[in-house]
C-alpha cells in the first residue's frame, strides 16, 4: 500500500539566468513500512524532491505542478496551516550534517520535548520521558538530556537528529545524506540503528544518498535521478544485480569495493546538462555511450516490467 | 638517497596545549597536552603511494601539516631525501615547499574565487618564477591544463571558481600543484567531498601524475576503498598513533590488529545481498585522551583487549613482508596471531 504518491512533479527555480528545470516530470510511489532509496550525483534534484514532500522549496524555487499524495491528500494543494501539522508530526527529517540543524543555545532534550509539546496535548514531565526514551532508542544515555549540541561528537548530533525526528512517531522519514561526511565505523553504527528503529517503529523512510553502498544496504527500493529526471526504479536486489538504464550500469561500474578483485573502473565523462536549457530528448544522452539518434530528439517515456520501470530508448 | 626514501619521520609529535585555568596553573597543576600526532615513524620510497587511514581526530591531517612545517612540530626529526628539514628556518626551508606540496580537501575552499582558472595558475608561476615572460607563462598553463584533463583548455581559461563542478575544480589545484613539478605530494581528503562517480577519475590523474613524473604521494582519507584503489602501502592511524602498517592487499585481507578488522568490517558493502556483518568494536572514538593515557591507545574499544593492553601502547612488532602492528596479541616472534 502506497504511503505517498508523487505524480508528474516538477519543481521549477526561477533565476535571472533563466529558469532552472530541477525537478521535471517525476513520480514515483512509496509503499508503507519500506526504504525508498535516492540516487544520483549532485544536482540531479533528489534533495529537491525529498524537500518537496513536506513543502520546502526555498525561493526562487516553486513546485509549478504535479501532485504529492499522502494518504489521500494533496501536499502541494496544501495550506500553511495544514503543512505546519504536518511537518514534524506526520513527516520529519534529518539532514547530513547535523551540526546546522540543530539549536546550539538550547539543551538536546528541550528540542525534542518541543517538538513533542508543539504537535500532541500532553504534559510536560510525559514529553521528557518521552524525550529520555528517544535518545535511548537512538543509543545515546538519557542522562545527556541536558547536554548542548557542542557537547556531542558529529556521530552523536546526527543519532540526536534521528531521536527529533522521529519523536512523534512520524509517518515518513526523510533521510537526507544522513551519514555522508562521517566515519565508517560511525556511519556503520547510526545505519544498524536506523535499521533497527525502523523495525521498532515500523518506519516508512526516504534515503537520499550518492553513496551506493549505504543505499544498497538500507533501502527496499532504489529510484535513480539524474538531471531532475527519474531514471530508473527498482527493487534494490533487482537495480544491483540487472540495472537497465546505461546512466544507472555507469554509476555502479564507477563503485570500487574493498573486497574482490581490483577492477579497473570507469568513469562516467563529462559533466551534468545546465538546469536552464536542458539538451532535448532524454538528459543523459550526451554522456551516453549507447545513446542513437532518437536519444537526442525525444525523452523516452517510462516503461515499466514487474515493478522495475526505466525511462530509455534503448528498452523495448 | 639511502635506500631510495623521499621522506623519513622519525617519531615525529605534535602536541597542542590545553588551556588550564589560572587557578589550576597557580596551584601547581601541570599543562595537559592534546597528543595529536604521537611519535610516529614511517618512510616514503620514491614513487611510491603511501596511504594514510582513519577516523577523524586521529592526527591524520595534523602529520600532514606537520610534515610541511605548515605547524611546527613539537618533536621528531623529518628527514627528505636524506636531508633533515624539521628544524630549518623559514628561509632555509622554502626551496622545499616547492618540492613538497598539498592537495587539500575542499574543491570549493583551495581556490580564490576572484580568480579565474588561468590566473590562479599564473600566479602559482610567478611566485616561483616558473617562466620568463607572458608567452611562457600561457604555454605552461595550457600544458598544465591539459595534463589534468581540463579539455578544450580554452573553455576552462576564463571560468571563475564558481562555475565549475567539485572534480572540475579539483583538477585545478591539482594543476596548481603538477605545475612545480614536486616530489612529494600530500592528497589531504583529496576525493571526499567530490561525487562517487568522479573520485575514480581524480584518483586515476594521481597514479598518472606517479606513473609518469615519478610523484609520491602520502595519501590521507578515512575511506578504505579510495585508499585500496590507489595505494602501495597503507598506515593505520587510531588516536595520534599508526596502529599498523604494511602492503594493501595485506592489509585489506590479512588485516592484524583489531582495530583495522573494524574498519573493515564497517565498509559498507554495494551488494544488497550481502550480509552485514557485526561491527567488532565497542563505543564512540573518546573525545578527550585521559581514558588512553598509559595505555594501548585503543584499549576502551577493543573487542580483545587484555590487562596487558593497560600497561602502555605496544612497539610495533614486524607480523609479515613490511607489515607491522602495534598490539600485544602479536606474537613476540613477530609472526601474526591466529586470524
Amino acid at each position: 500500500m502506497a504511503l505517498i504518491k508523487v505524480q508528474d512533479l516538477k519543481i521549477h527555480f526561477f533565476t535571472i539566468r533563466g529558469t532552472a528545470k530541477a525537478v521535471d516530470g517525476v513520480s514515483f510511489q512509496i509503499q508503507k513500512n519500506q526504504t525508498l532509496g535516492l540516487i544520483g550525483e549532485s544536482g540531479c534534484g533528489k534533495t529537491t524532491t525529498a524537500m518537496a514532500l513536506m513543502q520546502f522549496v526555498k525561493p526562487p524555487g516553486k513546485i509549478v505542478s504535479g501532485k504529492i499524495l499522502f494518504n489521500g491528500s494533496d501536499i502541494v494543494a496544501m495550506n500553511d496551516e495544514q503543512i505546519r501539522q504536518l511537518r514534524g508530526r506526520d513527516i520529519a527529517i534529518v539532514r547530513q550534517e547535523a551540526q546546522n540543524a540543530l539549536n546550539p543555545v538550547m539543551t538536546i532534550g528541550r528540542q525534542i520535548t518541543e517538538l513533542i509539546l508543539e504537535h500532541e496535548p500532553v504534559t510536560k514531565k510525559a514529553a521528557l520521558a518521552r524525550a529520555q526514551n528517544q535518545l535511548n532508542l537512538v543509543g545515546i544515555s538519557d542522562k545527556r538530556i541536558d547536554s548542548y549540541p557542542h557537547e556531542f561528537s558529529g556521530g552523536m548530533k546526527q543519532r540526536a537528529m534521528v531521536a527529533i525526528a522521529t519523536a512523534c512517531n512520524p509517518k515518513l522519514l526523510i533521510l537526507d545524506e544522513p551519514t555522508t561526511g562521517l566515519d565508517v565505523i560511525v556511519q556503520r553504527q547510526i545505519l544498524s540503528m536506523l535499521n533497527n528503529l525502523k523495525e521498532e517503529l515500523h518506519l516508512t523512510s526516504v534515503f537520499i544518498s550518492h553513496d551506493l553502498s549505504v543505499v544498497a544496504e538500507t533501502c527496499d527500493r532504489v529510484a535513480v535521478m539524474y538531471a531532475g529526471k527519474l531514471m530508473e526504479e527498482a527493487g534494490t536486489v533487482d537495480l544491483y544485480q540487472k540495472p537497465l538504464h546505461p546512466y544507472s550500469q555507469a554509476l555502479i561500474g564507477a563503485y570500487p569495493s574493498l573486497k574482490g578483485e581490483k577492477r579497473k573502473l570507469v568513469s562516467i565523462p563529462g559533466a551534468p546538462p545546465r538546469l536552464i536549457d536542458p539538451p532535448l530528448g532524454c538528459r543523459f544522452a550526451p554522456r551516453c555511450s549507447h545513446a542513437m539518434t532518437e536519444c537526442n530528439v525525444t525523452e523516452p517515456p517510462i516503461k515499466e516490467k514487474a515493478g522495475h520501470r526505466v525511462a530509455c530508448h534503448l528498452i523495448k | 638517497m639511502e635506500n631510495d626514501h623521499i621522506l623519513k619521520v622519525e617519531s615525529l609529535k605534535k602536541y597542542f596545549p590545553l588551556r588550564t585555568g589560572l587557578i589550576s596553573r597557580l596551584a601547581g597543576k601541570e599543562a595537559s597536552y592534546f597528543r595529536a600526532v604521537d611519535d610516529i615513524s614511517f618512510h616514503v620510497g620514491a614513487g611510491e603511494i603511501l596511504g594514510f587511514v582513519g577516523e577523524s581526530g586521529c592526527g591524520k591531517s595534523t602529520m600532514s601539516r606537520t610534515i610541511l612545517k605548515l605547524v611546527e612540530p613539537s618533536g621528531g626529526k623529518v628527514y627528505f631525501n636524506d636531508t633533515r628539514v624539521d628544524a630549518l628556518g623559514k628561509a632555509a626551508f622554502k626551496p622545499y615547499r616547492r618540492k613538497m606540496q598539498m592537495i587539500f580537501q575542499d574543491p570549493f575552499g583551495s581556490l580564490n574565487p576572484r580568480r579565474t582558472v588561468s590566473e590562479t595558475l599564473r600566479q602559482t608561476i610567478r611566485i616561483h618564477r616558473l617562466a620568463n615572460d607572458k608567452a611562457a607563462e600561457d604555454k605552461l598553463i595550457t600544458r598544465t591544463l591539459g595534463e589534468v584533463g581540463l579539455n578544450p583548455v580554452d573553455e576552462f581559461w576564463d571560468k571563475y571558481p564558481a562555475l565549475l563542478s567539485g572534480g572540475q575544480l579539483q583538477r585545478v589545484s591539482i594543476g596548481r600543484v603538477l605545475i612545480l613539478q614536486p616530489e612529494l605530494v600530500i592528497a589531504d581528503e583529496s576525493v571526499s567531498m567530490l561525487d562517487v562517480s568522479v573520485r575514480i577519475g581524480i584518483l586515476d590523474l594521481l597514479l598518472t601524475m606517479r606513473d609518469k613524473y615519478g610523484i609520491s604521494f602520502i595519501y590521507i582519507t578515512h575511506d578504505l576503498i579510495t585508499a585500496r584503489y590507489i595505494c602501495d602501502r597503507i598506515a593505520i592511524m587510531y588516536l595520534g598513533k599508526i596502529l599498523e602498517i604494511g602492503p594493501t592487499e595485506t592489509i585489506i585481507n590479512q588485516p592484524c590488529h583489531p582495530y583495522t578488522r573494524a574498519l573493515i568490517s564497517a565498509v559498507p558493502v554495494p551488494d544488497p545481498t550481502a550480509e552485514t556483518p557485526e561491527l567488532p568494536i565497542r563505543g564512540y572514538v573518546p573525545i578527550t585522551q585521559d581514558e588512553t593515557i598509559g595505555c594501548c591507545r585503543f584499549e576502551p574499544r577493543c573487542p580483545e583487549r587484555t590487562k596487558q593492553c593497560q600497561s602502555g601502547q605496544p612497539e610495533m612488532a614486524q607480523v609479515g613482508n613490511s607489515h607491522f602492528a602495534s598490539c600485544f596479541l602479536v606474537d613476540e616472534d613477530g609472526y601474526g596471531y591466529d586470524n
